[in-house]
């Protein structure tokens, strides 16, 4: 699958137009975590009970962290809401530590090496402005959920676009970013029936909210589309959205949509 | 140097052993479904276990090679036959230009997915350093997606066979004993196993699932009694492996295979072993199976054994591949 030229070059020129904050470093302190295995080859870290900005702060630096070790073994890791999860190949830890349980090997060898440290640098945060259009061509669920609420259309809409929204992480389709908090007023649990949702697509599941990348089944509440194409396969960086990053959407009509329009 | 599709099979892919290290930005991980199979049919055609190869379903796909190969056919017996001459499982088969392999039988209710490795490997761009293929993302493997009739797929390798007539080893390689008999999926607990009632519990070791229609390379959804928690606590969404057992909400499982998703919200009550997951992957639609709960030291355990099986495997091929390259010469 080949990127026409023009396309990337649309993608570039919207990645100046966006407006990058500078980077935000803190330190942040590891706090205490609990450690389970996740079947045979995986081990899960769990620095929290419930989503905060600050916990999942502590997973993306961590993961970054212990990503950066390049244990032997390792295959991946990845941050999610409130846990690290580190894959590995259990026959490469015990050709390499000849230990009679790779887990155990491995586990001891993250106690040690996250005990070493007291502060990590947290990861870059970048402020994403995002167009999205919310014409009801591409808000199926828009009215529905208004009525819901018992608010007008715009009413949802001034309340959605005033949020400043963290992506807490990326997960489900590839790019996709799991974002929180949309407010009360408009939160909604996820349709019962999925339907087919289209790229682009911005949708609110109870008190996340996310855009999907490709076209897919799903049941999140469906409120607008932004043109921006938010995944890119042959990209150097496929994903638009990264852990951690803050992104607040600005309504266009849709005549700008099309303009801007970067779907294939 | 290449193949021709002549007629596509039900799903029909190139995978390798997994594209590892894009979870971090949602890229699932996809590979063959049996990376036993999948593996052996490297080792016997010469190659790495990491190189890609063709993954069939039954229907499988009618290949035409259009140059002379060194093949190897392994995973589930679906009754190959290169011109009509049987193909012999398990063994490195030389194929003359323009010889066609097609796919008989589905092989009576054992196996469900058939490995075709080639020596060389096949002439693919790789996507974040693997051949998977990810449907989803439209990328990897061959255009991202499954085979189509009239698909022309480059070799790597030309190899000097002059043979007119298929000609296979007289050796073969034997899994079978990386198989366990029986219909038995020995899983370990899932962090969220201790949300089961009693009742679960029972069910969960003591019941037999039926491998429901809606079973695919994603996910399988397993048919039997419903099975309950003692409280109903929404999980955070946070990661998933292949053979993780999800508890749906009207109380049916599903286990994870190797097209999942990086991270899930339902609770993890069980995950099926390493070491049975080349087992399950040869399930069809429509078989009984049943748990059985081991810890977390044997599972382990069975998973080296098991890949210590396939490091010896992949030595006596290598020793046996220098004999192989002196006879194409």
């Amino acid at each position: 699958m080949l990127l026409h030229p023009a396309k990337y070059s649309k993608r570039k020129a919207a990645a100046h137009r966006k407006k990058l904050h500078a980077v935000i470093w803190y330190l942040v302190r590891v706090t205490s975590f609990q450690i389970y295995p996740l079947g045979d080859q995986a081990l899960t870290l769990q620095l929290g009970d419930a989503i905060t900005e600050e916990v999942n702060e502590q997973c993306i630096a961590l993961a970054h962290y212990l990503d950066g070790l390049h244990i032997p073994g390792v295959k991946e890791v990845a941050a999610a809401y409130h846990t690290v999860t580190i894959r590995y190949d259990a026959f490469a830890i015990h050709q390499h530590a000849h230990s009679p349980s790779p887990a155990e090997w491995l586990r001891q060898h993250l106690m040690q090496r996250v005990q070493d440290i007291t502060t990590i640098p947290a990861t870059s945060h970048r402020l994403m402005e995002v167009p999205a259009c919310f014409d009801l061509s591409f808000a199926p669920d828009l009215e529905m959920l208004a009525a819901q609420k018992q608010m007008t259309t715009d009413a949802v809409v001034h309340a959605f676009t005033s949020t400043r929204y963290r992506v807490y992480m990326i997960g489900f389709l590839p790019g996709f970013p799991y974002m929180a908090l949309v407010p009360q007023s408009i939160a909604t649990p996820r349709k019962q029936q999925p339907s087919l949702i289209q790229p682009g697509s911005i949708g609110i599941a109870g008190v996340q909210t996310g855009i999907y990348p490709l076209q897919s089944p799903g049941g999140w509440n469906i409120i607008g589309r932004t043109p921006w194409r938010i995944f890119d396969a042959m990209a150097d960086t496929p994903n638009l959205f990264q852990a951690g990053d803050t992104v607040k959407f600005y309504p266009i009509d849709i005549e700008t949509f099309h303009q801007q329009n970067q779907h294939l | 140097m290449s193949i021709t599709i002549l007629e596509h099979g039900l799903h029909d892919s190139f995978q390798d052993l997994g594209r590892f290290g894009f979870a971090h930005i949602g890229i699932n991980h996809n590979g063959a479904m049996d990376p036993v199979a999948a593996a052996t049919a490297n080792y016997l055609a010469g190659n790495e276990e990491n190189e890609a190869v063709l993954e069939c379903h039954f229907q499988a796909a009618t290949i035409r090679f259009n140059t002379a190969a060194l093949i190897a056919v392994t995973g589930a017996d679906f009754t190959p036959v290169l011109n009509d001459e049987p193909v012999p499982m398990h063994t490195p088969v030389f194929v003359p230009p323009h010889a066609v392999l097609r796919f008989l039988h589905p092989g009576a209710k054992k196996g469900a997915r058939t490995y075709v490795a080639v020596h060389g490997g096949y002439g693919l761009v790789p996507w974040l350093g693997s051949y998977s293929t990810n449907t989803r993302a439209h990328a990897g493997g061959f255009c991202g997606r499954t085979l189509r009739a009239g698909d022309e797929i480059g070799l790597r390798n030309k190899l000097p066979f002059t043979g007119t007539r298929m000609s296979p080893m007289n050796w073969h390689a034997d899994t079978a004993s990386m198989y366990a008999a029986g219909n038995t999926i020995r899983v370990i607990r899932g962090n969220e196993y201790g949300l089961l009632n009693e009742c679960a519990d029972t069910i969960l070791e003591g019941n037999t699932f039926i491998v429901s229609s809606q079973s695919d390379r994603m996910g399988y959804r397993l048919n039997g009694s419903p099975l309950q928690t003692i409280e109903h606590a929404p999980m955070i969404s946070s990661a998933v492996t292949r053979g993780t057992i999800q508890l749906l909400p009207g109380g049916q499982l599903i286990i994870l295979m190797t097209d999942h998703q990086t991270t899930g919200g339902y609770p993890r009550i069980a995950h099926v072993i390493s070491a049975d997951i080349p087992k399950l992957a040869q399930t069809p639609i429509n078989t009984a199976i049943r748990f059985e709960m081991i810890s977390f030291q044997e599972a382990e355990a069975l998973y080296l054994a098991q890949q210590h099986q396939m490091l010896q495997l992949r030595n006596a091929c290598g020793f046996k591949s220098e004999v192989v390259g002196d006879t194409a010469r």
